[in-house]
């Protein structure tokens, strides 16, 4: 299975260019909105969280792990891992200073962004995204479709931001999940259908994309064996990712608390 | 004023002498922790069907279910007594809810593993651990073993969590571990009482948090090796090693469970009677001998293993008749002196709590059996040994919890409970203890523990239980019923405006 490991950069100018243009768009907001925020350092530090996000997806997409994606599926998943749980979190919290009060964006842009980041719809959006897009029919066309390829990491993307921002939102921003009890919940939730994913994964019996038996070099027993890291990359690093993300932003909850502790 | 005429709800936990965030996160435990009873509790029954016949699964399912109701029903009554103790203590110990929900949700993140292992990945191994299991079982995957660990890992990982934090918020308030322990008067033979006296149930949360760290840390040991061995650093495990080390972590969590939920008694049954329960001698040297015992009596598990130390051995049926008698002398003794002649009223709670103190003296007596060593070595791989922690579980630790759950449900929600919950209660007493009967009669006639199929002379006593787990989930079906509705009013009741301490 290592074998067929190569360690190569593979550089793809479309994607390049859109990253760039992103970052554009969103110096651009950002430096209007710097003087709205008026702290320095969180303005900063939103710059260079959002910055770190696209370095992530550059890195996933284009380093030897992006360049693999097609002839090992543990690779293709690492890939997927560093999109959906460490670049979209890090673009989220670059984006939510500045969408945290969404009064400027325009009328139905704004009332999608209140719609998606409602919790249940967000949870239900990534799941969808993450379930569809790991079926073996539209996984399959990935793999042989760089356009469709793309179109998945953007989904994974763009449905893991949606994910992340209710827990990441301040209780009193749009979206933001208010108590620690949803909190929980809602960490569990997305725990639980990305893990039973990575299980099925990780336990089945057989090859679920056979493109990964065919590649030269490669056979069922090494796609079995690879299939099996690959969904171990997705269920341990997975459930550590939310624990932290539980230790991140389950908070003191100050408005649901009172401390007459008497003896 | 006779505790018949006094409301229940003036004194267990008034809101206003509560920490509502912390508070809520013990109600949270409690609620995951007895949903996930009812599912383990369903898997059993088909486990019963299979035994009695009525059903068919296959060996190989048999042993996933086996596994994942025996492992999943400790961690899920533990969980709920978690909760009650808590809830208890928050009443008058400033506790973080910040780290109570992050403990569970590192606990409910091992038992997701534990459901994916043994339904996904078709693990079946139980605890058993002499080679070639658990890793190279014939149906399940050396992954489907390492998703089992992944999944003790947690669970322990999330036990130590909340049993250090318990721990630290108990020695904070009381100034001292010492203190807590109430070790000035212990030691003064009750003479000295300069310390403010911790109330039993802070006595006991703080005990059980230092059982529970021993266990927890004894589960993380063991997992240590086991870990190596999956990864090709080491080539074996030492088999002894292994089972002492898996019966500590185990079996003290399953003990945890009882000792717990007593400690709710001991919050809960003077709210009821009107008749205070104060720290005396006794109890506070019954609760500190609990510390070292509920750590020895695991080794009565070990009486088979001839390369056990007899020293060993022996401390396993000591420390197991030891640990009885300040149980039984000191909390049960007590709990029936308090009901005595107190004109409490008979709701759901406290006939769930009798059930308990009835249950814990049956399974007690039962284990007792166990732990004698001529015994043991007849009827320990009988069902005489479900049956006796069926007895602590079912009628004890469960009924506990249950029982205290109402209770906090009749001082916090504004609605009162339902006409038939009474009658549920007294119907999840009849239904436990016939579904039990048949376990200890199974196991009196030599019926051997972990079969997947029995023979048909074997069959008849499960079908006679099948009809009582019908009476114990119609009663758990109706108290669940009556919890659900009454619980939302109560957990808006425990969110009051403040700080958290």
């Amino acid at each position: 299975m290592i074998d067929l490991f190569v360690w190569e950069w593979e550089w793809q100018l479309p994607l390049f260019v859109a990253l760039v243009a992103v970052e554009v768009g969103f110096f651009t907001l950002w430096a209007r909105s710097t003087v709205r925020l008026r702290n320095a350092r969180q303005s900063a530090a939103a710059l260079a969280l959002f910055t770190s996000g696209l370095v992530v997806v550059a890195l996933a997409v284009m380093s030897p792990i992006g360049a693999n994606d097609e002839r090992l599926l543990s690779m293709h998943m690492l890939e997927h891992d560093l999109l959906m749980w460490f670049a979209a979190p890090l673009l989220v919290l670059g984006a939510i200073p500045l969408l945290a009060d969404e009064s400027w964006l325009p009328a139905p842009l704004r009332r999608a962004f209140v719609f998606l980041t409602r919790p249940v719809v967000a949870w239900t959006v990534s799941t969808l995204l993450l379930w569809v897009w790991h079926a073996p029919p539209a996984y399959g066309l990935a793999l042989t479709n760089v356009a469709v390829h793309g179109v998945e990491h953007a989904c994974y993307l763009v449905g893991y931001s949606i994910y992340w921002w209710p827990l990441i939102a301040a209780p009193s921003a749009t979206g933001g999940l208010k108590s620690s009890a949803a909190r929980v919940g809602y960490i569990l939730a997305g725990a639980t259908q990305s893990g039973l994913l990575a299980a099925l994964l990780t336990f089945a019996g057989s090859v679920w994309y056979p493109h990964y038996s065919l590649v030269p070099g490669a056979s069922v027993t090494t796609a079995l064996a690879d299939q099996r890291v690959a969904g171990a990359l997705m269920l341990y690093p997975g459930a550590i990712l939310f624990l932290v993300a539980a230790v991140l932003t389950i908070r003191a909850p100050a408005a649901e608390s009172i401390a007459t502790a008497t003896r | 004023m006779t505790a018949a005429e006094r409301p229940v709800s003036a004194a267990l936990l008034s809101p206003d002498r509560t920490n509502g965030a912390a508070l809520r996160a013990s109600m949270a435990y409690m609620i995951a922790g007895l949903g996930t009873v009812l599912l383990m509790g369903l898997l059993g029954f088909l486990m019963r069907l299979d035994q009695a016949g009525m059903l068919v699964i296959s060996p190989a399912w048999f042993y996933r279910i086996m596994t994942l109701h025996g492992s999943g029903m400790i961690a899920a009554v533990l969980l709920a007594a978690l909760g009650g103790i808590a809830a208890a203590v928050s009443s008058t110990t400033p506790l973080s809810a910040r780290a109570l929900w992050i403990a569970l949700v590192v606990y409910m993140t091992g038992n997701g593993f534990v459901i994916f292992a043994t339904l996904v990945g078709g693990f079946g191994g139980g605890w058993t651990v002499l080679y070639p299991l658990p890793e190279h079982g014939i149906v399940w995957s050396l992954q489907a073993a390492l998703a089992i660990y992944a999944g003790y890992f947690f669970v322990a990982l999330g036990l130590l969590l909340f049993c250090v934090h318990i721990l630290f918020a108990m020695s904070r308030a009381h100034g001292s571990l010492a203190k807590a322990l109430a070790w000035r008067f212990l030691f003064s033979l009750g003479r000295d009482k300069r310390d403010a006296l911790p109330r039993p149930v802070e006595l006991i949360a703080v005990v059980i948090a230092i059982d529970g760290i021993a266990a927890a840390t004894a589960g993380l040991i063991y997992l240590v090796p086991l870990f190596a061995q999956a990864s090709g650093v080491v080539t074996s495990v030492d088999a002894l090693f292994a089972k002492n080390f898996v019966l500590l972590f185990g079996h003290t969590m399953a003990n945890l469970s009882i000792y717990i939920t007593a400690g709710l008694v001991y919050a809960a049954l003077p709210v009821y009677t009107g008749r205070a329960w104060p720290t005396t001698w006794p109890v506070a040297a019954a609760w500190n001998l609990i510390i070292p015992l509920m750590l020895l009596n695991y080794s009565h598990h070990l009486y088979a293993d001839f390369a056990q130390p007899v020293g060993m051995q022996l401390l396993g049926e000591i420390g197991s008749y030891a640990v009885a008698l300040p149980s039984f002398i000191v909390t049960i003794v007590g709990a029936l002196a308090l009901i005595y002649r107190s004109g409490m009223r008979w709701t759901a709670a406290p006939i769930l709590f009798a059930l308990g103190l009835w249950g814990w003296v049956f399974g007690g007596l039962g284990a007792l059996l166990d732990a004698t060593i001529p015994v043991n070595q007849v009827m320990h791989n009988t069902l005489w040994v479900p049956a006796h922690f069926h007895t602590y579980f079912v009628l004890g630790a469960l009924a506990f919890a249950l029982a205290y759950l109402l209770s906090m449900l009749d001082s916090l929600s504004d609605i009162a409970e339902r006409r038939g919950t009474r009658a549920a209660a007294w119907l999840y007493g009849i239904g436990g203890a016939g579904f039990i009967l048949m376990f200890f009669v199974s196991g009196a006639n030599s019926v051997p523990r972990r079969f997947a199929v029995h023979l048909p002379e074997w069959q008849v006593y499960a079908r006679i239980a099948v009809p009582f787990v019908l009476l114990l989930a119609l009663s758990l079906a109706w108290l669940s019923w009556d919890l659900a509705t009454r619980f939302g009013s109560a957990w808006r009741a425990a969110r009051r405006p403040g700080v958290e301490p």
